[in-house]
């Protein structure tokens, strides 16, 4: 046989691998779920989770300290990414163990979670990208998958329309991040983030309009996906109307992505217009502060009002965005790693909440749980606490990060709004812990005795209140995620 | 030769593994499993304890960080050990008492509700003050401080559902905590001074400090800044050690359970302040006044106490009173330089102090819970294991040689004798010398009263009367051992006394100026044979204090309340305790409740709740809720407008601002 | 010159035909304007000699995608009134909103970046290119990544429709033929006592 020989160089596949076999199991998930008998189908969530822990191996083998290219300079796997890429792979494994009761009874579970590993694989791809085109598939990849898991239940009327609504604003937002995406190309000649940053730079003043034009709008199609305010109208009724599963999912793996991307954005791709995006960001993260740490106080719907929590969440990650530089970088990933633990721990609680088929979702379910099941109680209030930021726990930390890198890079208003608000935010949160300690039982909930689940609620308690303790080695790590980067 | 971290780690560790394990599980473990538990990680700890003291006997030592809990700029909180000879006899002392005590809960709380409870604080107390003890720097003493307090609060309001208990548990904190405050002002004056909070490094720089004469003004008084220093740090031992006049909550505290009273209000915590003026005494070497404060307010109450210990009729407060005066002591021989002395009379007084106690305890637990030693007598019938136990702390406590009280007594009132300090030590000296009197009185006031006398026990009680089973009646033989020998075996075997620092048993762990040193003066006066003690006054007072204890209380006389009713005024005077608690009723709470009061009315549920929280931040947050929660309608328009919205203002900004 | 003007006639009937989709009251027309859309941009590609990109919108868009809206549309009964309330209401404020965007997006477009520089005239203009050749070659070699990425989405959203759509209802009454096959006399006949 004569020598195959490629008319072009064949692609370094290597730093792809772990997204080539979330892609290949994701497949193969969804044609074996066809020849599994019914009483079976759940195999295939140990398979998605067997996926998702061999990616996780493949990304820690194939991540070294240096960026390594792929693809033409379009897909790079850097500390950051891979950091990045463990975080998404994590959240996803939480929201597959959540469902693993939750989806039980519903139909065609194999291919939920093969949709999950996809949705997963977009993200993965999103965080890699230095190419608006790989950034933007990867997007819509995420979302798209995103949309079908959110109006699963179609038999739930609030599910499909929450898909609907969810479907049609993201549609909107991808129209404007195209539009902006569209502008930059059309200034630079290229997608390629260097080299539009590079083009971005040596432009003149004339062109200014024009720039912030394309800014704004890749801005406000990213801060639809973060759900910054004011792109986060969707928020509460997607996460309201999804399975919780997907609503913890959904809280915390396409936040990572989406911050992760914004932040490779401004970085290599908008570094000249730094002054301009930290405006924008710097209202962004008010605006979402406000109404994500106020709105909540409304809520009597636990699921409600945790969307409005992220919103306010999104808001103190940003600060780190806005902050930049190593400290404002790593205290996002900071952020973003703690808020992942204690977002599922409290959704955990949640989903194990259910009577005769009902989830408890109401605030009111909460009350008297101490009494019924002390270890639950204690895991949310801790999970409760440490979203509020009480110290000693995680959450305390990951403010404190961004809090203090705000400080040091001259934001000091930002940060005093931002301790306002947390104050604010305090409140929702601990009449969580009220409900569950100083109310008597309204609703009685026979609670799911899942061990798989039960052991994820400890050890996500466990994990929050070790980074409540020792906070040092997470943020060692998140400093050296930043090696590809700043 | 250094010592093995591991062991070192492993004494603290134990008691808060066995703590942590009975607190945690508690409700699910059998009470077996909880003492086992708990007894376990005690004497195991007091075993590796000793095996310590030994090595240190040797040599050893030990000094160094283990983990830094905290970094901020040049504030650095690091977790370490320093192991020498004063910790060393501390850790071995706190161990065998708090070991002792713990086989004594056994049988003293069995069939209370809270027994896992209980051993889960009493292990987690051990642990707390052995941190304190064994610690390197301020913060672990600050740490251990503050942790004993609270298991301290916690242990005297253990019967949380009776109101006394409640009561005495808030003054012991809450006196505790004006104590903690000067406490905490002293550490960070040393942090402020010396820009480090690790004892050696203090003490290096002490010299320096001194030398350079810093003064500060303190409300319009110059006060040197070591002065200044070891006051505040004093007025922490003050609260801790229940020196006058922050006494009022040791007697109080008696509402726990009496291993406690044993443990913690006798042996060991209430010690801590003892300690602590030891530890330091490279800093309060260097300052007249502080000596002289030690000195006269550990004379006062010394002697106040005493005189109150005369009429009590609670065999727990007569108790109580005699370790406030007993505490008293201690702080005369610190303030009089004898540091070595003041240890010793600690270790000593732990060993009978905990005997005495714990024999109340067996006592109390045969009468029905009946503390008053009026409705006693002629128990030595019933409970003779408890009633010669208590006998040998009482002859202890008394001062009688050979036995241990004798021995550290004894050398703190020469010491005092001997040193030159100007009035303090004057009147210090005739505080502790007519101390002796009174304490040898009361002590065998109450043990005759007791077990001899009169049989005054109710005939309800008198059915159940017997002697109390092995796990408590074990531990008051060990404890009485200890109160025999340990007098003997501290100036026989390890030398506590000896003058010269070098020859010493505690060397280098204690500093003491030679111009100081009232050992040295002793010597000089010329060395004694064992015995002196005949020639010396504080002896026969003691005997004279029995003596006439025997004559008023041994048989039933008509003696004491004739002499009751010939002094009125005095006697009840002394019964209310010279009245500390009604003064600080109406100078200090009374007050401060006025103030509070109109605090809270007024000012914050009218101003604040009222006005500003409910009006203006809550009103306002609530209101905004609300508007927020109607922006919401649902609309899939309303979000996509708000979208546009967005980016529409985003764009005016920019190309407005640019 | 003849450029220009064509450029300007699909430029200009594209916008209109947008404005057409937004404003028309009845959904099918809407669709109509919709096609009417895509042929004015697959002109604009056409001069832009992307023929291969002109042809690909028409026959795939127009040819495929539209015709399948249309029936979707048919089949559904859109209530159109409803649709329209409040439209007057939210007119005043989303207009001003409206054309002052509009406003800042000419201004922006217009600010002189877009000039024959960075727009400079084709390369290939006039020369002998195979323009599907050429779209392949990048699309096998630079986008391959990006081409894969397309692929997976596709199946997602093909899954997603599926998972989506197909599913047995319960209150649905469904023919199980073996089961009618299957039915004895027993089963179905009932001897009543009179």
């Amino acid at each position: 046989m004569a020598n195959i020989t490629f008319p072009f160089p064949f692609p370094v596949i290597l730093p792809v691998l772990p997204e080539i076999i979330v892609a290949v199991m994701a497949m193969v998930i969804l044609i074996w779920d066809l020849f599994l008998p019914a009483e079976r189908k759940q195999w295939t969530a140990y398979a998605a989770i067997a996926t998702c822990l061999v990616a996780i191996d493949a990304t820690l083998r194939t991540t070294g300290a240096d960026a390594q290219m792929a693809f033409y300079g379009q897909f790079v796997l850097d500390p950051f990414a891979g950091f990045t890429k463990l975080l998404i792979i994590g959240a996803t494994i939480y929201g597959i163990v959540l469902s693993l009761d939750y989806m039980k009874s519903e139909k065609n579970i194999g291919e939920y979670y093969s949709l999950m590993l996809f949705s997963m694989l977009g993200m993965m791809l999103m965080v890699s990208a230095t190419n608006f085109i790989i950034m933007y598939l990867g997007l819509e990849l995420m979302a798209l998958c995103l949309y079908v898991l959110v109006g699963y239940q179609r038999d739930v009327l609030r599910s499909s329309e929450a898909a609907l609504k969810y479907f049609i604003l993201g549609s909107l937002a991808s129209c404007m991040l195209l539009y902006g995406i569209s502008f930059l190309y059309g200034l630079s000649g290229s997608l390629d983030f260097a080299a539009v940053g590079q083009a971005l730079g040596s432009l003149g003043d004339n062109s200014s309009m024009a720039v912030s034009l394309g800014l704004v709008f890749i801005i406000a199609g990213m801060a639809f996906k973060v759900s910054l305010a004011p792109f986060h109208m969707w928020t509460p009724d997607a996460y309201e109307g999804a399975p919780t599963p997907i609503t913890a999912f959904m809280g915390v793996a396409p936040k990572v992505a989406g911050f992760a991307i914004l932040a490779r954005v401004v970085i290599d791709a908008l570094p000249s217009l730094q002054a301009d995006y930290v405006t924008i960001f710097s209202w962004l993260a008010v605006l979402s502060m406000a109404v994500g740490n106020i709105a909540a106080i409304a809520q009597r719907n636990i699921k409600r009002m945790l969307a409005y929590s992220t919103i306010g969440h999104v808001g103190f990650i940003l600060l780190g965005l806005i902050a930049g530089g190593p400290e404002g970088y790593s205290a996002m990933l900071v952020y973003l790693a703690v808020y992942l633990f204690m977002n599922m721990g409290a959704f955990a609680i949640i989903i194990l909440m259910r009577r005769e088929g009902i989830q408890g979702e109401l605030l009111d379910d909460f009350a008297g749980m101490s009494k019924v099941r002390p270890g639950y109680a204690l895991a949310m209030g801790l999970f409760m606490f440490s979203l509020a930021g009480i110290p000693f726990l995680g959450g305390f930390w990951a403010k404190y990060a961004v809090l203090i890198a705000a400080v040091h890079a001259g934001h000091l208003y930002l940060a005093l709004i931002g301790i306002l608000f947390s104050a604010v935010g305090a409140f929702y949160y601990i009449r969580v812990v009220k409900y569950i300690y100083f109310d008597e039982e309204r609703v009685a909930f026979d609670f799911s005795e899942n061990p798989l689940m039960q052991a994820t609620v400890a050890v996500t308690a466990i994990v929050v209140v070790a980074i409540g303790i020792f906070p040092q080695p997470l943020m060692d790590i998140c400093r050296a995620a930043l090696g590809g980067i700043v | 030769m250094t010592l093995s971290i591991t062991e070192l780690l492993l004494i603290p560790a134990l008691p808060l593994i066995a703590a942590l394990l009975t607190g945690i599980f508690g409700w699910a473990l059998k009470e077996k499993l909880s003492h086992l538990i708990c007894c376990i990680g005690v004497i195991a700890a007091a075993a590796l304890s000793v095996h310590v003291f030994l090595q240190v006997l040797d040599g050893a030592s030990f000094h160094g960080n283990i983990w830094t809990w905290m970094i901020s700029d040049n504030f650095i909180v690091p977790v370490g050990l320093m192991i020498d000879r004063l910790s060393a006899i501390m850790m071995v002392t706190v161990t065998i008492v708090s070991a002792c005590v713990h086989i004594y809960t056994i049988g003293y709380m069995h069939g209370d509700p809270g027994y896992s409870r209980f051993f889960s604080y009493i292990s987690a107390f051990t642990f707390s003050m052995l941190v304190l003890v064994m610690g390197n720097n301020f913060f672990t003493l600050f740490f251990g401080w503050e942790a004993v307090g609270l298991f301290s609060y916690l242990l005297i309001g253990f019967w949380f559902k009776r109101e006394s208990a409640n009561v005495a548990a808030m003054k012991a904190f809450i006196v505790n905590r004006i104590g903690d405050f000067g406490f905490a002002i002293g550490i960070l004056a040393v942090f402020y001074y010396f820009g480090t909070i690790e004892y050696k490094a203090v003490f290096e720089a002490v010299p320096a400090l001194v030398a350079a004469d810093f003064s500060l003004d303190f409300m319009g008084w110059e006060v040197s800044a070591i002065t200044f220093m070891c006051v505040a740090l004093f007025i922490g031992a003050m609260g801790k050690s229940a020196q006058v006049p922050l006494h009022v909550w040791l007697p109080d505290s008696m509402e726990g359970p009496t291993p406690i009273s044993a443990l913690i209000h006798a042996a060991t915590m209430v010690t801590a302040g003892v300690f602590m003026v030891a530890r330091l005494s490279p800093m309060f070497e260097y300052s007249e006044f502080a000596l002289a404060m030690v000195t006269v307010i550990g004379a006062i109450t010394a002697w106040m106490c005493a005189t109150i210990g005369l009429v009590q009729n609670d065999i727990k407060r007569v108790i109580a009173y005699s370790t406030c005066s007993q505490l008293g002591y201690m702080f005369v021989a610190c303030g009089v330089s004898a540091y070595s002395v003041g240890i010793f009379h600690l270790m000593t007084h732990a060993y009978f102090k905990a005997l005495l106690f714990l024999a109340a305890g067996s006592v109390i637990h045969a009468v029905m819970a009946e503390q008053d030693i009026r409705k006693m007598g002629q128990l030595r019938k019933y409970m003779p294991v408890t009633y010669i136990t208590m006998l040998i702390g009482a002859i202890a406590l008394a001062g009688v040689p050979p036995f241990a009280g004798f021995w550290s007594k004894d050398m703190i009132i020469e010491a005092t004798m001997v040193r030159d300090m100007g009035w303090a030590s004057e009147v210090a000296y005739w505080a502790v010398l007519s101390g002796v009197f009174m304490t040898a009185f009361y002590t065998f006031r109450m043990f005759f009263l007791t077990f001899h006398n009169s049989d005054r026990v109710d005939e309800h009680a008198k059915s159940h009367l017997h002697e109390s089973p092995k796990v408590i009646t074990v531990p008051l033989i060990i404890l009485a051992v200890g109160a025999m020998l340990a007098g003997w075996w501290g100036v026989q075997a390890l030398g506590i006394t000896n003058a010269e620092m070098a020859n010493n048993y505690f060397g280098s762990a204690i500093f003491v100026m030679d111009a100081h040193n009232p050992l040295i003066t002793l010597e000089e006066h010329g060395s004694h044979g064992w015995y002196h003690f005949i020639f010396t006054a504080p002896f026969w007072l003691a005997i004279g204090g029995i003596g006439l204890a025997f004559f008023m209380y041994f048989r039933e006389t008509t003696h004491p309340a004739r002499i009751a009713a010939t002094f009125p005024w005095l006697h009840s005077f002394l019964l209310d305790k010279w009245r500390w608690d009604e003064m600080n009723w109406k100078v200090l709470v009374m007050p401060a409740r006025c103030l509070g009061n109109i605090l809270w009315k007024k000012g914050d549920l009218g101003m604040i709740d009222g006005k500003i929280i409910h009006g203006g931040i809550v009103g306002t947050v609530l209101a905004g809720a609300a508007k927020l929660r109607n922006l919401q309608t649902g609309y899939v328009y309303h979000y996509a407008f708000a979208m546009v919205i967005g980016v529409f203002g985003l764009l005016t900004y920019l190309l407005l601002g640019s | 010159m003849l450029e220009a003007a064509f450029f300007y006639l699909f430029g200009g009937l594209a916008v209109v035909a947008a404005l057409g989709v937004v404003m028309a009251r009845n959904t099918i027309h809407s669709v109509m304007f919709l096609i009417f859309c895509f042929f004015n941009a697959s002109g604009l590609f056409f001069m832009l000699d992307a023929e291969f990109l002109g042809i690909i919108l028409i026959l795939i868009y127009v040819g495929a995608v539209m015709v399948m809206f249309m029936f979707v549309i048919m089949m559904l009964e859109v209530n159109f009134a409803r649709l329209r309330e409040g439209f007057l209401q939210y007119l005043p404020i989303g207009g001003a909103i409206a054309v002052m965007l509009l406003i800042e997006l000419i201004a922006a477009a217009t600010s002189g970046v877009f000039s024959s520089k960075t727009a400079s005239t084709v390369e290939h203009f006039g020369r002998e290119v195979n323009n599907t050749m050429e779209i392949g070659k990048v699309l096998y070699t630079k986008y391959l990544l990006g081409f894969e990425i397309a692929a997976i989405i596709l199946l997602v959203a093909l899954v997603g429709a599926v998972v989506l759509t197909l599913r047995s209802r319960k209150d649905a009454k469904y023919q199980v033929i073996s089961k009618q096959v299957k039915v004895r006399k027993e089963d179905r006949l009932r001897k009543v006592e009179m």
